[in-house]
């Protein structure tokens, strides 16, 4: 009944309340048996339908493609070029909302959002939903208030100094401004002098040991309290053009805002903890600032950072903390003679917040061990473990013999997975192509990969079954019911590495060992295969999008289970907003195309 | 569902009707009903008793097939003549203010007859919504409502009792109550004591019952 639709769910959530009265005046329901066709091929749809109760199933061909249930609509995009391409089935009784063609085209010239929600690409979606998260980013600035933010103490010189000793307070003080108190004036001033006004000060042409400061000081003031909301402040900054605020708690100069602070402390401390870090002189001192990179990943994930933004941030500080631990724990001559490394998503760097560890170790040739290695090796993965890192059920780790070895016999057991391809081996393959050096000899790293691209040579067989992975998380078309979760057992939490990030992941790196591509991300992974044609640009686009999407919503979903005290596992898919399952929807869609070409390319159905 | 009266007594009456009928204006609630559609209709009353109490709210949608036009729905607010009882404001929150600005009874019938035109009736317990509208038709046309009637609970009736052991049919008591048979046909419960809102929720009802007993 019209009175009772529901405005809350995507797309119809950015409409006013006059485009919600035609979305009132347009609505019919209508009603479906079960195995009812809802739409089918080549048909011109006249409706925009909203699911009130049952679900409804789309084919292409004998292949189910996805699911809609309550609150979902379907199909726009048939609806827009006027032909329905695919087959909706009333997979259990339906009762829909019926929304008229016409008004819809009436809302989409009139709201851009609801067009760009309804009918867009993937791609799209997540930039009319990018725009709607850039409130939240807001609504974070609004709170905080200039006191949270770090203020420079001030340092004072007299209006009667000269330049010449004003440039030695800055160069004593680190500083790029000085406060100015003049004592000539009645009453006396206060003023500012910044490093700017050297320019001005050289171009004064009055040598500057007798150009005095009270000449190019500003002595109008242009101050914040320290109560002060922080939007307030950046917006004074740039009214003013200026890049620093004196704080005045009443008459009281505290010191200085620099607009540097201020927007690092709106992107987090994460130069904080890095410095933390670096600085660390025990392994206890790194495990609390271990627990720190989680919280800031909450906060700068709530300020609406980008979630590649984050990812390459976190990835930065693991390594920085790895590397820190490792330096604490190995002695120097083991650092020196060593490389360790990372591999699996915290290689690729798409790892967010903290899995299973997978690292190992590259000796040089030649060097003798003077210290017991598995005990310190043994000593690094507990340290990564009490930093909330868990051990690898796989034991792909540094405390497993199998993961250390001199840089010769790492390559040819490198190379003897690739002439034994056994799951297992594969497996291996895969998230040590992925490594990356965090301390130690990076140079030793390559060299193992180096030899492992010579031997991996345009074996066609041999690609085709490390690509052939992609297919093991296969579960019939199993895991596409799983959208349709209907209670609230664990049964219908969405592996969502199983559905998505896998087969994207491991897709991609098949063709980037192919193409013997040395990039580790998966992002940089795409571009380059794009570049060298691999890949359809499309298509690449298109992954990218998918990734980033699996990305934030592993990443939400992952938070939400820490902030309720649970370790983060699968994906409740019930629990999603409907935009968000409209887009998983549309992601997995994508990962299904881009097997089918992997399939085709690899000839994987011979296998 | 025919009259349930043999044709040529059928076409007998409607002459009779017709020429009997007050103000000859409406002589189209007597054409042939349009095929595969109803009218489902719910009225908010002042109270329950039909000699006393007034309409002070009507709903009504059209039904065409399987849809349900809410698009196309009739949605009118009545002035009754006497005051509206706190009681029954509980029930359909329309207070006196509000049906102050309401239309006359009279103009209001005549805009639900045009809107039904000749097409059969749905709804649930509709014998009182039926008794109350005819109070105000009487006057203007000689006679009660003539279209056919589909009453929701006696379908559903129907369909319970179909599904019964024989035995047991005459000693099962079925809840006709409307929420209950909304949740056993699985169909989505609104706020209720809404003209409009019940009249959909009962061309739900209606929609899907139609399937169950034709499907026996």
């Amino acid at each position: 009944m019209p009175s009772a639709f529901h405005f809350s769910i995507s797309p119809f959530d950015c409409l006013n309340s006059e485009e919600r009265t035609l979305v009132r005046n347009s609505l019919d329901i209508a009603y479906f048996r079960e195995g009812a066709e809802i739409l089918t091929p080549g048909a011109h749809p006249e409706h925009l339908f909203v699911l009130i109760k049952g679900y409804v199933q789309q084919w292409d061909g004998d292949e189910l493609v996805a699911t809609y249930g309550p609150d979902d609509s379907f199909d726009g995009r048939a609806l827009v070029s006027g032909k329905a391409s695919s087959r909706f089935v009333a997979a259990e009784e339906v009762v829909a909302y019926q929304l008229a063609k016409e008004a819809v085209s009436e809302l989409i010239a009139s709201n851009a959002t609801f067009g760009a929600l309804l009918f867009s690409d993937l791609s799209k979606k997540l930039s009319a939903l990018a725009e709607r998260e850039g409130e939240h980013e807001l609504q974070s600035l609004t709170m905080a208030r200039v006191e949270e933010v770090f203020i420079r103490p001030a340092a004072w010189v007299d209006a009667d100094d000269d330049i010449v000793s004003v440039v030695r307070v800055f160069r004593d003080k680190r500083t790029t401004n000085v406060m100015v108190r003049d004592n000539q004036t009645d009453p006396p001033r206060q003023g500012v002098f910044t490093i700017t006004g050297l320019e001005r000060a050289v171009l004064h042409g009055t040598p500057l040991n007798e150009l005095k400061v009270r000449e190019l000081a500003t002595f109008k003031l242009i101050t914040v309290k320290p109560k002060d909301p922080l939007f307030e402040a950046l917006a004074l900054m740039i009214r003013h053009k200026i890049h620093r605020l004196v704080v005045m708690d009443g008459e009281h100069i505290i010191g200085f805002l620099q607009q540097l602070d201020l927007l690092s402390f709106l992107s987090n401390h994460s130069y904080l903890i890095m410095l933390q870090i670096l600085e660390a002189q025990d392994l206890a001192t790194l495990q609390t600032t271990a627990e720190q990179i989680t919280r800031s990943v909450t906060m700068l994930h709530r300020a609406g950072t980008k979630v590649e933004q984050i990812a390459r941030l976190v990835q930065e500080l693991n390594a920085k903390l790895f590397e820190r631990a490792w330096q604490l724990i190995a002695p120097p001559d083991l650092v020196a003679n060593s490389c360790l490394f990372v591999m699996g998503s915290e290689g690729r760097g798409e790892q967010i917040l903290k899995t299973d560890q997978d690292n190992g170790l590259i000796l040089r040739d030649g060097y003798v061990c003077e210290h017991d290695l598995g005990a310190v090796c043994q000593r690094f993965s507990d340290a990564l473990a009490s930093f909330g890192y868990p051990e690898c059920p796989g034991k792909i780790m540094v405390s497993n013999a199998e993961w250390r070895h001199p840089a010769t016999a790492f390559a040819q057991r490198a190379k003897g997975w690739l002439l034994h391809p056994s799951g297992d081996n594969m497996m291996a393959l895969a998230i040590f192509l992925d490594a990356h050096a965090v301390c130690g000899d990076a140079t030793l790293l390559e060299q193992v990969r180096g030899e492992l691209f010579k031997l991996a040579t345009d074996n066609g067989m041999l690609l085709a079954r490390f690509a052939a992975a992609i297919e093991s998380f296969e579960e019939g078309q199993g895991w596409w019911n799983k959208l349709l979760s209907l209670g609230g057992d664990e049964a219908n939490q969405l592996d969502l590495k199983k559905a998505g990030t896998f087969p994207l992941v491991h897709g991609v790196r098949a063709l980037a060992l192919e193409a013997r591509l040395s990039q580790t991300s998966t992002a940089a992974r795409i571009e380059a295969l794009v570049t060298a044609e691999k890949l359809p640009a499309q298509m690449g686009a298109d992954l990218v999008e998918c990734l980033r999407f699996f990305m934030a919503l592993k990443l939400k979903t992952g938070l939400q289970a820490i902030v309720l005290g649970k370790q983060p596992g699968g994906i409740r898919v019930d629990k999603l907003s409907s935009l968000d399952r409209d887009l998983l929807k549309d992601a997995l869609g994508v990962v299904k195309r881009f097997k089918a070409m992997l399939r085709t390319h690899y000839r994987l159905d011979v296998l | 569902m025919k009259w349930g009266l043999k044709p040529a007594w059928q076409a007998l009456r409607r002459e009779w009707m017709l020429y009997h009928m007050g103000d000859q204006r409406f002589r189209f609630m007597f054409d042939a009903p349009p095929e595969n559609e109803w009218v489902s209709v719910d009225c908010e009353t002042t109270g329950l008793n039909v000699g006393r109490d007034e309409i002070i709210s009507i709903g009504a949608v059209r039904i065409v097939g399987d849809r349900i036009l809410t698009s196309q729905r009739l949605e009118l607010i009545v002035k009754p003549s006497k005051g509206v009882s706190a009681d029954s404001i509980r029930v359909h929150r329309l207070r006196e203010q509000d049906v102050a600005q309401g239309l006359d009874p009279d103009e209001a019938i005549k805009q639900l007859l045009h809107f039904i035109g000749s097409r059969p009736l749905v709804g649930y317990y509709l014998e009182f919504d039926v008794a109350m509208l005819n109070k105000v038709i009487f006057p203007i046309l000689g006679m009660g409502l003539p279209q056919p009637k589909f009453e929701i609970s006696a379908m559903y009736f129907e369909y319970k009792n179909r599904r019964l052991a024989p035995h047991m049919q005459s000693v099962t008591n079925i809840d006709l109550r409307f929420a209950t048979l909304m949740d056993d046909l699985g169909l989505p419960l609104r706020d209720a004591h809404d003209a409009v809102n019940d009249a959909v929720m009962a061309a739900m009802a209606f929609t899907k019952l139609r399937h169950l007993n034709r499907l026996a």
